[in-house]
């Protein structure tokens, strides 16, 4: 018998439409499609679902069964077999796609409905706080025990975000902001750099750089100044520091936790989709996209703004689904004289989307040729707002916070 | 500081000098408008305005067409001065709180 036939005998035997909503059953019904929307329509009607005799005056050829089980049994049952039925949907058409049009199709098809899949089968998580005060109280206790304990979350390598903000934890989406050509992205790697540092994996999305520039940005930043070799050694492969780089790498390197890079070189389309299935493929501890503008957006959107706001949203969400930290390299346009700050976030176009999704919006400026990096927090969701500078030396690799310029 | 309507004239060519720009003598009626130009707004914004302007304009400089549009290039200059210090105070604050946290 079919599962959808089983779930809409038990929700209307049970009468309870709430449970069934809440449940998300909506997604399941594809052959009996039309009976459901009656239902629905019908309870938005009368605050009640349709007797059998109403369904069976409208549906004559639907056939009833008595539910001997409760509710949530034909609920999870009818989720895993619609499940089954539209994953074996996906990979046929993924095969006759590989046959008719390629590979390459036939994976961005794939990757885009395994993603669209993966979000239906999960639920939102649902929370009794005061019944679980027990567990908060514990990880309250751990915590203050940890002599890290004000960093909750992966260390970002700056005091006060650390200290104040709490590090990068589990579900935040963190925005830096800046006009085009301060620094942003330095500021993004070296975030991932002190978060592989303290034993993290983080993983960098570039659309910007292509490997080797991206290596050797990484290279520099974790050399930190110590006087092996210098950004432009790396670049005009200065055959006197070959060996010392060697040694360096050999020794910074070998056998330590995975730093993920994903280069454009080779990629399609890069969208939310591609993010989410790079995320299930390397399960790492933190995720950079580098940057918001050159991202694609799978939900269609027809202008830069509303494609800005998708992915915002898309972000945030796949921050929080898959419990780790997202940090977004977003460039601001640069409007006919603007000073030498940092953004505002009105400045933004999508600036409201921004403050809705964002826990965190850092502001990034740069004085041409300058290594003073100035940070300001435009929004933050879990402490009061900060700034501070940081001098970089972007050669050497050497950087460190600073407070006061004298 | 406080500045006359003819330091403002004087500022115009200047700036519209170093910026290779055709600033064009307007006497007598450029007079009167900068004599109230600079009763109207505070002298360091409208000397900062008049950079921002001519810096923006691409064709000759008539002081008379900055003056109608001396409004919008003045509330720009405030809001630039009140960003960047704004930016200042919340350093010195931060920098407050992280000692006290370290105490």
């Amino acid at each position: 018998m079919n599962y959808e036939m089983r779930l809409i005998n038990s929700i209307v035997e049970s009468g309870d439409m709430v449970t069934a909503v809440n449940e998300g059953v909506d997604g399941v019904f594809a052959e009996y499609r039309d009976i459901w929307n009656f239902i629905l329509s019908h309870y938005d009607k009368h605050s009640k679902p349709p007797s059998k005799d109403t369904i069976k005056s409208h549906f004559s050829d639907f056939e009833f069964v008595t539910a001997t089980e409760p509710l949530t049994y034909y609920v999870e049952q009818a989720k895993r077999e619609s499940l089954a039925l539209q994953t074996r949907r996906i990979v046929a058409q993924a095969h006759s796609l590989l046959g008719e049009l390629g590979p390459k199709e036939a994976l961005s098809y794939l990757m885009e409905n395994t993603s669209k899949l993966y979000k239906y089968s999960s639920n939102l998580k649902d929370t009794d706080l005061a019944g679980e005060w027990r567990e908060r109280s514990d990880e309250l206790r751990e915590r203050s025990l940890n002599p890290e304990k004000d960093i909750v979350g992966i260390p970002s390598g700056i005091t006060v975000i650390d200290k104040v903000f709490g590090g990068w934890q589990s579900g935040d989406f963190i925005v830096l902001l800046g006009w085009t050509g301060v620094g942003k992205s330095f500021i993004a790697r070296l975030f991932a750099a002190n978060a592989w540092r303290a034993g993290f994996r983080p993983m960098i999305i570039s659309l910007e750089m292509n490997k080797l520039q991206e290596g050797q940005r990484l290279d520099t930043l974790l050399n930190n100044g110590e006087g092996n070799f210098t950004n432009t050694d790396l670049v005009k492969a200065n055959a006197g520091i070959v060996d010392r780089y060697a040694s360096w790498a050999e020794e910074t390197f070998e056998g330590k936790q995975p730093i993920y890079l994903i280069t454009s070189e080779g990629l399609e389309t890069a969208d939310q989709n591609m993010v989410q299935a790079k995320i299930d493929q390397y399960q790492p501890d933190m995720v950079i996209l580098d940057y918001h503008g050159l991202f694609d957006d799978s939900s269609g959107a027809k202008t830069e703004t509303e494609k800005a706001k998708n992915l915002s949203k898309a972000f945030k969400r796949m921050a929080v689904k898959n419990g780790i930290p997202i940090i977004d390299v977003a460039a601001v346009t640069m409007a006919e004289g603007h000073g030498d700050r940092p953004p505002e976030l009105e400045e933004v176009a999508w600036s409201k989307q921004l403050a809705y999704d964002a826990d965190l919006v850092l502001a990034i400026h740069r004085e041409y040729n300058s290594d003073l990096f100035q940070v300001v927090s435009r929004k933050v969701r879990r402490a009061t707002h900060f700034g501070f500078y940081l001098r970089w030396n972007l050669e050497t690799g050497k950087w460190n916070e600073e407070w006061d310029l004298g | 500081m406080s500045i006359t309507g003819n330091d403002l004239i004087e500022t115009f060519k200047v700036i519209c000098e170093s910026e290779n720009r055709l600033f064009i003598p307007d006497s007598p009626r450029q007079d009167d408008i900068a004599d109230s130009m600079v009763k109207h707004y505070d002298s360091d914004d409208l000397l900062n305005a008049v950079k921002l302007y001519v810096k923006s304009e691409y064709g000759p400089i008539l002081i008379f067409d900055f003056a109608i549009k001396s409004r919008d290039f003045v509330d720009r200059v405030k809001k630039e001065r009140l960003s960047i210090d704004k930016f200042k105070q919340t350093v010195a604050e931060t920098r407050k709180l992280i000692e006290d946290y370290e105490l």
